[in-house]
C-alpha cells in the first residue's frame, strides 16, 4: 500500500532518462508546498559562439550542423538565413522550396524519433522502447520505417544522413534532378500513410489531465505552415521580426544551469515547440493534416503538454504531405546557389527546429569573416517554461510518494522533448528525502 | 552513409560469397574523447578490404538498427567510460550481455546498448556483432582526443582488422566445409 508522502521533502533526478542529452531535476518541497523547481540543462555554454568568431561567413551551416545529431537540418537553415540576411541576399523560389523539403525530413526523422522510442512508452506504462518493442513489435517497427524515410529525405537532398554537409550559404552545392525527387515519391506517400496511421495510433492514449498555461510563441507566414521563416507571434499578441528579438527577449544566466533562460519582457515564461506552433497556426496545415488532427481531437485550444505527442504526429503528417506538394511542383532550378557576396553588418536568422525557433545572429566584417556569433536554440528558451510548468505540476500531484511524482515529472519533462544538444550522458540516478 | 575507402590487396583465401560487413563508428567529435569511436574506424578504414562498409553514426538506436541490419558482420567502435585507464580497448562479443549493459557502456542519451537490445526485440540484429569500446578520458566540448586516447588509436585499428579477419577466416573455414562435397575450391 503507498503511504502518504512526508510533507518535507527533496529529491533530485540526476539524469533523466529518455532525453536528448544531458539534464536533471530538483525539487524541494517543505510543509507540503512546492518550494523550488530547478531543471538542470547541462548545455554547451556558448561554446560554438566562440568557435564561430574568426570563422569565414561560408563555415556556420557546416558547423552548426555539428551541434546536434537530432536537428542539424535547423542549425543551418538558421545559419543560412541569418548570413544571408546580413549580406542583403533572400534565398526562396524552387530553392526555398529544397530547403523546406530538406526540413520536412529532419521534422520527420526527429518527431518520429521522439513519438516511438522517447515519448510512446510512458502511455503503456513501459522503461522505454525495448519493452515497448517486445510487447508491441510491429508499433515500433512501423516508427523505424517511418523515421528511415525522413533519414532517407535527409541524404537525398543534404548528402549525408547526420550532419548534411550539401548545404551552402545561398542555397546548395548540388540540387536534385527532378527525375531524383520523383524516384522518392513513393516513399514519400508510403511515409503518408505511415504517419496517418501514428496519428491515429496516439490520439487514442490516455492522456493525463494538465495544462500549460503560459505564453505559447511560433513563427508564422501567412500562407504556409512555419518551418524555414515567418515572423514570431504569440498567443499574447507579440509580433516581431528577428531583428527586435533582443528588444522582447531577455536570456538570463541561472546558477542551477548553463543553459540561459529566456524571458519576454513584462510577461515572463513562454513555451515554443510543436503545441505553440500548431496553437499559432493550425489554419496553415495542409487539408489532410487538419483533417486528421481534428479527427484525433485537436484543437487550436490544445494546451495539454501530453498531448503533444498528437501534435508531432500531426507535424509529420503534414511533413510528408507538403514534401510530396513541393516534390510535385519542383523544376530543378538553372543553378545551386545564389552567389552571395560578404559585406559588413549583422544578419539575424530564424527557423522551426522541430522543438521550436532557433534563432542566429552573426556580425560580419567587410570580408566576411565573423565577428560575433549568437545562437538561441528552443531548449533553453523552454527551459524556464519547462520548469514553470513542472511546479505546477508538483502542487498538482503532491500527494504521489517521490518515485512516483519523480517518475510522473520525468514525463512532464519528456513531453516537451528537451533537446541538449551536442551532449554526453551518464546514467546516475538518486532520490534524496529530507 | 558510406565512406569511400582505399582499397587494399584482398587476402589470399576468401568466401566465394562476399559477406556484408560493416564498420560502425559511433560518438560526437566535438566532445573530445567522444569522437574516439569514429577516430579509430577512419584510422582502421585503409587497412581493411574495399567492400567494407563504414558508418558513422551518433548512437541514435534506430540509425544502428538501418546500418547493421541483413549484415553478416557488424563491429560497432564507440567511446566507453567505466572506470579503466583511458585508452583501454574493450572487446564485447555477447549480444545480450552487451544489451543488457545499458547504460555502462556507451555515452548517448540512447545509445549502442539501447540499440542492441531494441534490435534484439525487433529481430534486426547482424549475424555476428561485436563493440569494441575505448576508454574515455576528457569529453568536454571541444574537438580533439586528448593524448592518453590517441597513442591508443593504431592498437585499436589493429584490433578491429583482427577482429574482421579472424571472422572472414572462420567463414572461410565454415564455407569449405559446407560446400566440400559440391565446389572445387574457395580460392580466388
Amino acid at each position: 500500500m503507498t503511504q502518504r508522502p512526508d510533507t518535507d521533502r527533496t529529491f533530485t533526478v540526476e539524469a533523466l532518462a529518455r532525453v536528448e542529452g544531458e539534464g536533471a531535476m530538483h525539487v524541494v518541497i517543505r510543509d507540503g508546498q512546492v518550494r523550488l523547481v530547478q531543471l538542470r540543462i547541462y548545455e554547451p555554454p556558448r561554446f560554438f559562439e566562440a568557435f564561430l568568431r574568426g570563422r569565414a561567413y561560408t563555415e556556420p551551416p557546416d558547423i552548426t550542423a555539428r551541434i546536434c545529431g537530432i536537428c542539424p537540418v535547423a542549425y543551418q537553415m538558421s545559419s543560412c538565413n541569418a548570413i544571408e540576411a546580413a549580406c542583403g541576399i533572400t534565398v526562396d523560389g524552387m530553392l526555398g522550396d529544397l530547403r523546406r523539403l530538406l526540413y520536412c525530413g529532419e521534422w520527420i526523422e526527429s518527431h518520429t524519433l521522439h513519438i516511438y522510442l522517447l515519448h510512446a512508452p510512458d502511455f503503456f506504462g513501459y522503461d522505454g522502447a525495448i519493452e515497448l518493442a517486445g510487447a508491441h513489435r510491429a508499433l515500433v517497427q512501423r516508427g523505424l520505417d517511418l523515421k528511415k524515410i525522413g533519414n532517407q529525405l535527409v541524404d537525398l537532398l543534404g548528402g549525408r544522413a547526420i550532419h548534411p554537409v550539401n548545404v551552402r550559404i545561398g542555397g546548395f552545392y548540388r540540387v536534385p534532378t527532378e527525375a531524383e525527387l520523383q524516384a522518392f515519391r513513393p516513399r514519400l506517400e508510403h511515409a503518408r500513410d505511415l504517419a496517418l496511421e501514428t496519428v491515429r495510433w496516439v490520439a487514442g492514449f490516455d492522456f493525463p489531465d494538465h495544462q500549460w498555461h503560459g505564453e505559447l510563441v511560433a513563427l508564422r507566414q501567412p500562407g504556409e505552415y512555419p518551418i524555414t521563416r515567418g515572423r514570431l507571434v504569440s498567443t499574447m499578441g507579440l509580433d516581431i521580426g528577428p531583428e527586435e528579438f533582443d528588444q522582447h527577449v531577455v536570456e538570463e544566466h541561472v546558477e542551477h544551469s548553463t543553459a540561459l533562460h529566456a524571458r519576454i519582457l513584462s510577461r515572463g515564461e513562454y513555451l515554443l515547440g510543436p503545441l505553440a506552433r500548431f496553437a499559432l497556426n493550425y489554419d496553415e496545415l495542409t487539408p489532410l493534416a487538419r483533417d486528421a488532427a481534428v479527427a484525433a481531437g485537436l484543437s487550436s485550444d490544445e494546451r495539454n503538454p501530453f498531448r503533444s505527442i498528437v501534435v508531432r504526429a500531426v507535424e509529420v503528417l503534414h511533413a510528408c504531405d507538403e514534401g510530396l506538394a513541393i516534390i510535385d511542383r519542383y523544376r530543378e532550378p538553372d543553378r545551386p546557389a545564389i552567389d552571395v557576396q560578404p559585406r559588413a553588418g549583422v544578419g539575424h536568422g530564424w527557423t522551426e527546429a522541430p522543438r521550436g525557433m532557433l534563432l542566429h545572429r552573426y556580425e560580419l566584417d567587410d570580408e566576411g569573416t565573423i565577428l560575433t556569433a549568437r545562437i538561441v536554440p528552443p531548449t533553453s528558451q523552454n527551459q524556464a517554461g519547462i520548469e514553470r510548468d513542472l511546479f505546477h505540476f508538483v502542487e498538482e500531484n503532491l500527494d504521489l510518494v517521490d518515485d512516483e511524482l519523480g517518475h510522473r515529472a520525468e514525463q512532464v519533462i519528456r513531453s516537451y522533448d528537451p533537446c541538449i544538444s551536442c551532449a554526453t550522458h551518464f546514467l546516475d540516478l538518486t532520490v534524496d528525502r529530507s | 552513409m558510406h565512406l569511400l575507402r582505399d582499397s587494399l590487396p584482398r587476402p589470399h583465401c576468401r568466401p566465394l560469397l562476399t559477406p556484408r560487413i560493416v564498420l560502425i563508428g559511433v560518438g560526437n567529435p566535438w566532445r573530445g574523447d567522444d569522437g574516439v569511436g569514429r577516430a579509430v574506424i577512419e584510422t582502421a578504414v585503409g587497412r581493411l578490404e574495399p567492400d567494407v562498409e563504414v558508418v558513422e553514426a551518433d548512437g541514435e538506436p534506430s540509425r544502428l538498427i538501418e546500418a547493421w541490419t541483413d549484415v553478416d558482420l557488424a563491429v560497432v567502435v564507440d567511446a566507453v567510460r567505466s572506470g579503466a585507464v583511458p585508452g583501454t580497448i574493450h572487446v564485447w562479443r555477447d549480444k545480450s550481455a552487451l544489451a543488457r549493459a545499458a547504460p555502462s557502456i556507451g555515452s548517448h542519451a540512447l545509445g549502442v546498448a539501447d540499440g542492441i537490445a531494441l534490435g534484439g526485440a525487433l529481430d534486426r540484429l547482424p549475424s555476428t556483432l561485436v563493440v569494441v569500446g575505448i576508454e574515455v578520458g576528457e569529453t568536454s566540448l571541444g574537438l580533439g582526443l586528448s593524448a592518453a586516447v590517441a597513442a591508443k588509436l593504431d592498437d585499436a585499428a589493429d584490433t578491429i582488422c583482427g577482429i574482421v579477419d579472424e571472422w572472414l577466416a572462420a567463414e572461410s573455414l565454415a564455407q569449405a566445409g559446407s560446400k566440400a562435397t559440391s565446389s572445387p575450391g574457395l580460392n580466388e
